[in-house]
């Protein structure tokens, strides 16, 4: 671990007259695993959401892999970088959403390869190549050709990690995946994230699930209200609880 | 004498007839489809100054009885175009006059349709890391499309009624043929449920199409 491969620089957003991050900063290393936690409205979606560009922000900077994304300064002036530019920054994060957001109208495999066919202009062959190794890996080999409305919850949201993970993202990006899942699901698309973990993907997960968090994680990071109030190894915030509402929040919750 | 004779003595004009209102209502069908959706489009992630114009033409169409639109068309637009040295006969001036009529009726069922759409779908596909125009074609116009179905094939059987209108502006559709027919002396009433169940069908097979496509699809989506 020596350069951070996502460093996130005093992240200032609002939301109109709301002012939701006043200089949030973060670190993430290659292969590390990091955990957000936070009461409701803490801010842990918008900050997953600043690092895909899928929100924007007034101040402070993201870099990736060394590279500032999503702005630039040009003599002095803060500039929204090309539509072209931050689409290919994107396609370099892997973003997994809460409501899986699938493509209705495409097949499984459609699903993950219509990325690799329009974005890293793929050919159908390698498209699909790659694309049945990922359903495969996250088992979902008997479901190439089902639409995403015949598939279950949790099936769908291994459709969508596949769909994300097989563009090859430097990041994977988790917004509170299992949320929109029955209880007796979500430990299939735990499992999968916990697989590649073990592999070395490096993730930030936005999540609920406690005993999950503390159970992969390197770090985990505790927000509330737009900042962050705590950083630690598992053990530091699940463990010693040494902040004051962490222990608040956290009492919520069987870990 | 009775309608069934009547009819096939009389079957070049009824065949006129029933080209005239069949190439005008699907003529308009046609056009309305595709400028409609692009005008949709428009609307719905245009740049304001683009969308402003449509904007006005849709609200101003809509708020217009199609009649009225109908002699627009054929006097107004008529006479300008004389005046260029064009002569818009009554059969252009109506198919522009229905498809004036249907473009505005598809560009709002298009904009309802794309709004409809859950933002998640906008945000899959940037995050897979798309620009706007595939985002557009490959994600969201194809599930737009599926969900127009029903409102579509409302504004396609109401064109093709609409052709009716076109008789009085002197194109020699199916109802002012039958008018023609009955003023020779034919049973009105015959020839009227004559005409009713030709539209009656017209009609009928737009809804199984549309109703077919609406299956096929919407078992794939839903």
């Amino acid at each position: 671990m020596n350069k951070p491969i996502l460093e996130i620089r005093n992240l200032e957003k609002s939301f109109g007259p709301h002012k939701l991050f006043d200089g949030v900063s973060l670190d993430v290393f290659a292969g590390e695993v990091v955990s957000i936690i936070g009461p409701s409205g803490s801010g842990k979606t918008t900050l997953l959401r600043c690092v895909n560009l899928l929100e924007g922000y007034e101040g402070g900077s993201i870099f990736l892999d060394g590279v500032e994304i999503g702005y630039s300064t040009v003599r002095g002036k803060r500039r929204s970088q090309s539509e072209a530019d931050i689409a290919s920054q994107r396609a370099t994060t892997g973003m997994v959403f809460q409501s899986f957001n699938l493509f209705p109208h495409k097949t499984a495999l459609h699903n993950v390869t219509l990325g690799l066919q329009k974005v890293q202009k793929l050919k159908i062959e390698e498209a699909s190549e790659i694309g049945k190794k990922w359903l495969d890996r996250v088992g979902l080999s008997e479901k190439f050709d089902s639409f995403p409305a015949h598939l279950s919850g949790g099936q769908q949201q291994r459709v969508a990690i596949a769909r994300a993970i097989a563009m090859g993202p430097k990041i994977m990006l988790f917004d509170e995946v299992t949320s929109a899942l029955d209880p007796e699901l979500v430990g299939e698309v735990l499992a999968v994230i916990k697989q590649l973990a073990l592999e070395g993907a490096t993730m930030i997960l936005v999540t609920h699930e406690m005993r999950f968090a503390n159970e992969v994680s390197d770090k985990v990071v505790f927000m509330e209200n737009g900042s962050i109030e705590a950083v630690g190894t598992p053990h530091e915030i699940f463990g010693e609880r040494k902040h004051p509402r962490l222990e608040g929040f956290l009492s919520n919750f069987v870990v | 004498m009775n309608v069934i004779e009547s009819l096939i003595n009389s079957r070049d004009d009824v065949f006129s007839g029933i080209v005239s209102t069949v190439s005008a209502g699907f003529g308009a069908i046609f056009i309305a489809t595709i400028v409609g959706i692009v005008a949709g489009m428009v609307l719905t992630y245009g740049n304001a100054l683009v969308a402003w114009p449509i904007r006005a033409y849709v609200d101003i169409v809509r708020g217009i009885p199609g009649l009225v639109v109908i002699f627009i068309s054929y006097y107004l637009l008529g006479f300008a175009l004389q005046s260029l040295g064009i002569t818009l006969d009554a059969w252009a001036a109506g198919l522009i006059a229905l498809s004036i009529v249907g473009i505005a009726d598809v560009a709002e069922i298009t904009r309802g349709a794309f709004q409809a759409l859950p933002r998640g779908q906008t945000d899959a596909g940037k995050a897979a890391g798309m620009k706007f125009p595939t985002i557009l074609s490959s994600v969201l116009l194809p599930q737009a499309l599926v969900q127009m179905i029903p409102p579509w094939t409302n504004t396609a059987t109401e064109l093709i009624k609409g052709t009716t209108l076109l008789s009085l502006i002197g194109v020699t559709e199916l109802l002012l043929t039958a008018n023609q027919l009955i003023a020779r002396g034919g049973n009105a009433l015959y020839f009227f449920i004559a005409i009713g169940l030709m539209f009656f069908t017209i009609n009928t097979l737009i809804q199984l199409a549309a109703r077919a496509a609406e299956r096929k699809f919407h078992y794939q989506i839903a």
